[in-house]
């Protein structure tokens, strides 16, 4: 029986909960929760996955929308709205403020947004963005650059720079 | 799929997608992640569960069970303690000198369940904490979301024990690299 390592796990915990809690949020409002039991998950799972890091983004992914589904149910019988959190580290030397990032991310449509946090912070090809997202492609690449011409327009960045259209 | 992988290098040299992928991304303040890093300390646990909800403390508290491994420690966590998510008892103090809320009903001290040098047994016992820590998750999330539910004499009501020479079992297996299970 396949058993997963812990070195092993700790390791994936310490490369990858940052940015699969970057893209649990993009998804659901409790996204270290989602993180956490995805991770539970993974140290129990029987056989060990084959590709861990591909397990997690689908688990992910799959907690993240039932508890977003949940808390939609739950909405009328709940008070009270998630603590504002910046979703990227301050950092001075950053160009982009991570306050400006995190409003102008917000105001994208789920889909696009987590396209761009997949294909930027997570490193994921459109392939693999396509696989995750159970769509195509090109669907994918279509909402990364809608996506992304919103977000130079709300945060206002000179375009003058690109070097392909 | 070439058509992808070259638009792949395309968009990552947009001046935005460079500036974007700059930053990085707020490390996660779940306190599973800090245990996991400091191999879990009583003080910090009991800090967490002082001021964070008990859904993912209870994940946290799987997470140290199956990484962490701290010795001699158990949870003793009510129902009610659990539906109110804010006073969980006991957690985190050494198995020996747990103290029971007054107001609760006394808690259920385990006997021993494994032997000392009993892989077996301690693979079972851990198998049942975490079954049963995953499974008090979920009813008490059914909990949280149906008050009418006041069902205080199932199973998950019981308090989780666990012996500490189980919890030394998993410390040294870990220590020497091996799998918890």
């Amino acid at each position: 029986m396949s058993e997963c390592n812990p070195d092993l796990f700790l390791a994936t915990v310490r490369d990858h909960s940052a940015r699969l809690v970057l893209f649990a949020r993009q998804r659901c409002e409790i996204p270290e929760d989602v993180v956490q039991e995805a991770f539970v998950r993974l140290f129990s799972e029987r056989p060990a996955p084959s590709e861990p890091v591909s397990w997690l983004y689908r688990v992910v992914r799959n907690l993240a929308l039932n508890a977003s589904r949940s808390r939609q149910r739950r909405a009328g019988h709940e008070t009270g709205a998630s603590v504002p959190k910046l979703w990227f580290q301050a950092d001075l030397a950053d160009s982009i403020d991570a306050k400006t990032a995190t409003e102008a991310l917000q105001l994208l449509p789920a889909d696009q947004r987590e396209t761009i946090v997949l294909r930027i912070w997570c490193d994921h090809s459109f392939q693999q963005i396509a696989e995750l997202t159970e769509t195509s492609p090109a669907t994918a690449h279509r909402r990364f650059h809608a996506g992304l011409e919103t977000l130079r327009t709300k945060m206002g960045v000179v375009t003058f720079e690109r070097t392909f259209e | 799929m070439s058509e992808f992988n070259d638009s792949d290098k395309q968009d990552l040299s947009d001046p935005l997608v460079r500036q974007l992928s700059a930053m990085r991304p707020s490390e996660p303040d779940g306190f599973a992640f800090r245990v996991i890093y400091s191999a879990g300390r009583a003080d910090a646990f009991r800090e967490f569960a002082a001021r964070r909800g008990q859904r993912l403390w209870l994940n946290a508290a799987a997470i140290l069970i199956l990484v962490a491994g701290s010795s001699a420690w158990t949870w003793e966590i009510s129902r009610r303690d659990m539906r109110n998510g804010n006073n969980i008892a006991s957690v985190g103090q050494p198995a020996e000198s747990v103290a029971v809320a007054a107001e609760d009903k006394p808690a259920v001290h385990s006997q021993p369940v494994v032997q000392p040098n009993s892989r077996v047994a301690a693979d079972q016992s851990l198998n049942q904490l975490v079954d049963r820590l995953l499974s008090r998750h979920q009813a008490s999330t059914l909990a949280s979301r149906n008050f009418s539910d006041r069902d205080s004499s199932s199973e998950s009501t019981q308090p989780v024990s666990v012996s500490p020479s189980t919890w030394m079992q998993l410390q040294q297996r870990l220590r020497n690299g091996s799998s918890v299970f």
